[in-house]
């Protein structure tokens, strides 16, 4: 490898349009953001680093990307945060800008090509960190911006989202490596051909992966439908629950009978697995077994399994929101409570984040909902326990549509299990094993609500169940390790100043 | 733009070997071909171009490359191709090349980065000739080894899928004009940048498109599936047809019920549009009329759009292959005669792409091997369809790929496309290629496609412009041959003129 040493500042006059392109084409490269152009992930750190990198004093190169990435964080912030958008847009506008930091110390330090993976390293261990301690779970991380490139998404079934983290963020400081070379061919040769073998055989796996995989031997009819808005009438419902339980059951009956029609039709057109959105069934403590009575009947009545995500409302105890699913015989062979938010949704019973499964003759069938999604760590249970179609019913919101549906077809492919993600007031998907989609249905066009497809009986073996976030862990123990490498050059070098 | 002066044939002992990389990814870069890795279609002629410049002899480089790709072609063929697959396969061989031959002549005449331009131009070229004058249609153009790139897919929708061949081409001469020049930045540095630009514009384009694509406002749910293998049993029912009319009457007969129990069923359900494959009715021309009354009964009696394939067989005169569309009222509102391919003794449709207004939207349709045929189908496009039915009937070989043919349609016009397959992958796609609803044919189990279709098309260039970068690419061509004549015969005069300063070959004057 090279070993021409590079010193930061680089001399720069553009230092400041770098910053500008960087923060623009960010704007447009967020998760779940307002504007999504997912190319523009990969451009973006490009421009940020070169920024850095350029910059004569590294504390004020800090505090402007901070500044940035606050404006890119507030333009994008999705209005469902409320009261949470501020302290979340701060702490990111101080958190992100750490790699670029790390990496401006760092990186001079590492000899030649080595040098371009702090960046990647640290944003890796970053994303990774925060998607297991923020109670968002991976809600709005880098690689579900790449949601419109399924040969790339099959990378996930190896290494989780961690080794699509680290590629996003790799080309950045390869671009500036050979940019501070200016692109010499006989010095970058060997790092370029590096990075661009990695990509094709990234992108090769994944076409290949779509290309050969076998045709499933079976399939189920699976359907699925939103009938109303849940949060529409989300006030008078709360105010009748208090006030006037007859009223409650009356509006609350009316939305049942929409959900048991639809029921009645799909199964007699054919459907065997039917999947209600989160909150379909939402019904007073003292009415729950009467309800669920009722829904058993209507499985039976329709020889169907019928996954019935169900509120149980309460006044001062915690509430429950949980999914039953029921079998042809009208038994609950499936009991799920959520987990994913814990605290985040008022006084909930949070579940034992344990995945149950029922075997069925169209493959092994799970639960989970909505929240509980974004949890990638736990959902890998689906991939382990012989999972071949998880049901995601979810209740999400008109800003979240499309990009929340990307969530269960990213844990589709890492685990290779078909998702039934039927999502009230959102984008309603089904994929196969490999993300590939079976049948969308948007919540808001006028018309029918319907999701109908024939799923897979049989899921896909991957290796991301079986390693678990290894990935994502040595992208943190890298970077600790560069840290603590970093910290003993310098007090090395200081001690070298001292001696002589 | 450089001008540093590069001659043919370069210096590199490890040209064959670039031959056998080049071979070996075209095997997975055929559009039809048996096993598709899409980004080989954009590295694979990049060592064909290497290895024919490398070469010094062309007359030599030529039939290596002709062999190989016959060699190839004849790996990946596949077995659906019978006997046509000889002819195509040395037709491959022989014209393959031409492209090669071309640049090699050429792109050392042009000044710097324009060179690169040839191989692009003069493929597409033959990509867009091809695909006109070929029987078959477009099957075999190099856009459709595209399909999984939804986001690149988007250009067809400005530039057809002649801007496509053209990027998809380009990028071989653009890496081997780097390689000539050692990848020194500073003198590959603009041209460089062209190209990147470039890609960058078009994938930020489709992203964008797909990104700030409008919500539909209305959806229509639409159904269709596919109930047996039509070319299961055709021996037998060929048979009776022309042995047994009554056993013939009858065999056809359980299939008809099979259609109208699962038509009933979906319309029930909530279909209002429901579309059976190719082929699904087949009946002789003296039960035809009553065949015509009972489906317009059926679509009265549900309250539906029935879009139904009929085949009325004969013996000895033309038979038709046909789409009726009948209304909630019984009435046919539409009749499509397939007017694509090479089907023997088959009535010819006369390529007239026919609307039907309905509550949810304009709806046309056309008949499988018709989907192939871009120039005729860009009509949907002009004439306000909404809706475009496609139901085909194809082979276990070509599943998945031909689905992905009225998915370009789709985009190219910017219409809703609903492709129910007999034997094949079923698709409702959105006028932007988005999946609605897939359904493969052969697993185990109901074989239903079910979608929300959105009731509105939206506007596109493409069906405005018509195939003007496939012309363009041709004009290019013919004018780079022309002006490369021309040179050629003025150096020849020098040299008559003046033998001693004799211009190398290759090189500017």
């Amino acid at each position: 490898m090279n070993a021409k040493q590079i010193t930061f500042p680089q001399k720069d006059r553009w230092t400041y349009l770098w910053l500008v392109v960087a923060t623009v084409l960010s704007i447009f490269s967020q998760a779940s953001g307002k504007w999504l152009i997912p190319i523009l992930a990969w451009v973006g750190p490009i421009f940020y680093l070169r920024f850095f990198r350029t910059q004569r004093r590294g504390w004020l190169a800090y505090l402007l990307t901070a500044v940035s990435t606050a404006i890119v964080t507030f333009i994008n912030l999705p209005p469902m945060l409320g009261t949470l958008g501020p302290p979340i847009a701060i702490a990111v506008s101080l958190l992100i800008p750490l790699p670029l930091l790390a990496d401006r110390w760092l990186a001079p330090h590492l000899r030649g090509f080595a040098s371009t993976l702090v960046y990647p390293l640290t944003m890796t261990a970053f994303i990774f960190i925060s998607s297991v301690t923020s109670p968002f779970g991976s809600s709005s991380a880098l690689p579900y911006s790449q949601f419109d490139n399924l040969p790339l998404l099959q990378l996930v079934s190896l290494t989780g989202m961690w080794g699509l983290s680290f590629l996003i963020n790799w080309l950045g400081p390869v671009v500036n490596w050979a940019w501070e070379r200016e692109f010499a061919w006989s010095e970058i040769k060997r790092g370029a051909l590096v990075f661009l073998s990695i990509m094709l055989l990234v992108l090769v796996y994944g076409e290949a992966r779509l290309w050969f995989a076998p045709s499933p031997a079976q399939t189920v009819r699976v359907a699925g439908f939103t009938m109303v808005e849940w949060r529409v009438n989300h006030p008078a419902m709360m105010q009748a629950f208090q006030t006037d339980p007859d009223a409650f059951r009356q509006m609350m009956e009316e939305r049942y009978q929409l959900y048991f029609d639809a029921t009645i039709k799909e199964a007699r057109a054919g459907a065997q697995l039917i999947s209600w959105p989160e909150n379909a069934a939402t019904v007073a403590p003292q009415d729950e077994p009467a309800l669920i009575a009722r829904l058993g009947e209507l499985a039976k009545q329709e020889g169907i399994y019928l996954a019935a995500p169900i509120v149980e409302m309460s006044i001062d105890s915690p509430y429950a929101n949980k999914l039953l699913i029921f079998d042809p015989q009208g038994q609950v062979v499936l009991e799920h409570y959520k987990y994913g938010g814990p605290g985040m949704e008022g006084n909930r019973i949070n579940g034992d984040r344990i995945l149950h499964t029922v075997q069925t003759p169209y493959g092994v069938i799970s639960g989970i909902i909505c929240w509980d999604t974004v949890l990638q760590g736990v959902v890998t249970q689906a991939g382990r326990n012989g999972t071949d179609i998880l049901f995601t019913p979810s209740l999400t919101y008109p800003e979240t549509d499309p990009m929340f549906a990307q969530n269960s077809v990213m844990r589709g492919i890492e685990n290779g299990v078909s998702t039934i993600h039927v999502s009230d007031m959102g984008f309603s998907v089904i994929a196969d094993p490999y993300g590939r989609i079976l049948a969308s249905m948007d919540h808001y066009p006028k018309g029918e609500r319907a999701l109908v497809a024939q799923v897979p009986a049989k899921g896909a073996w991957t290796l991301y169940p079986i390693i678990g976030d290894l990935f994502g862990w040595l992208s943190v123990v890298g970077t600790a390790g560069l840290v603590i490498w970093g910290i003993l050059q310098s007090l090395r070098t200081r001690k070298a100043k001292v001696a002589s | 733009m450089n001008r540093k002066p590069i001659t043919y044939p370069l210096n590199d002992r490890w040209s064959i070997l670039w031959l056998i990389i080049g071979g070996v990814l075209s095997i997975f870069s055929m559009s039809i071909g048996k096993w598709l890795i899409p980004i080989t279609a954009w590295l694979g002629a990049i060592f064909y171009i290497r290895f024919f410049r490398t070469q010094r002899k062309a007359w030599l480089a030529y039939p290596l490359i002709g062999i190989t790709v016959g060699i190839t072609s004849f790996i990946t063929m596949p077995s659906w191709m019978s006997a046509m697959a000889m002819p195509v396969i040395v037709g491959a061989a022989i014209i393959g090349p031409l492209p090669l031959l071309l640049d090699r002549w050429l792109a050392p005449r042009l000044p710097g980065f324009a060179g690169t331009l040839v191989f692009p131009l003069s493929m597409t070229a033959m990509d867009f000739i091809n695909v006109a004058t070929n029987p078959m249609g477009s099957i075999s153009a190099s856009a459709y080894t595209q399909y999984d790139n939804l986001v690149l897919l988007q250009l067809v929708s400005l530039t057809g899928i002649w801007g496509l061949s053209f990027l998809i081409s380009w990028l071989g001469s653009v890496a081997n004009w780097a390689w000539e020049h050692e990848f020194a930045w500073s003198e590959i540095k603009r041209g460089a940048l062209v190209y990147i630009g470039i890609m960058l514009l078009v994938l930020v384009y489709g992203e964008a498109r797909l990104w700030f694509a409008h919500t539909p406002a209305q959806t229509v749910r639409v159904a269709g599936f596919t109930m047996l293998d039509w070319r299961v049993e055709q021996a037998d029912m060929t048979r009776a047809f022309k042995t047994d009319l009554n056993a013939f009457r009858q065999m056809m007969e359980e299939r008809y019920q099979l259609y109208f129990d699962a038509t009933i069923k979906e319309a029930r359900a909530g279909a209002q549009m429901i579309s059976w494959p190719e082929n699904a009715m087949t009946v002789t021309p003296q039960d035809e009329p009553a065949l015509v009354t009972r489906l317009g009964k059926l679509a009265k009696q549900e309250g539906i759009y029935l879009a139904a394939p009929i085949i009325e067989q004969t013996n000895g005169s033309p038979y038709a292959n046909k789409l009726l569309i009948f209304d909630p009222q019984g009435e046919i509102v539409l009749e499509h005669y397939k007017y694509g391919g090479s089907e023997p003794s088959r009535i010819t449709g006369d390529g007239i792409l026919h609307i039907v207004q309905t509550p949810y939207g304009v709806i046309s349709g056309i008949i499988c091997w018709d989907t192939q045929y871009q120039g005729v189908v860009s009509q949907a496009g002009r004439n306000g369809t909404d809706i475009l039915f496609a139901p085909s009937m194809t082979f276990r070989e070509t599943d998945p790929i031909f689905a992905y043919m009225p998915v370009m349609r789709a985009i190219e016009n910017g219409v809703s496309v609903v492709h129910v397959s007999d034997g094949g992958l079923s698709v409702a796609v959105d006028p932007f290629g988005r999946n609605l609803g897939t359904m493969d044919h052969y697993p185990a189990g109901e074989r239903a496609l079910v979608a929300q279709v959105p009731t509105k098309g939206v506007w596109t260039l493409y069906p405005l412009i018509g195939d003007l970068f496939g012309w363009l690419a041709v004009v290019g061509t013919v004018l780079l041959v022309i002006w490369g004549a021309v040179q050629f015969l003025r150096s020849r005069k020098v040299k008559a003129a003046n033998p001693e300063s004799q211009p190398q070959p290759g090189q500017v004057p």
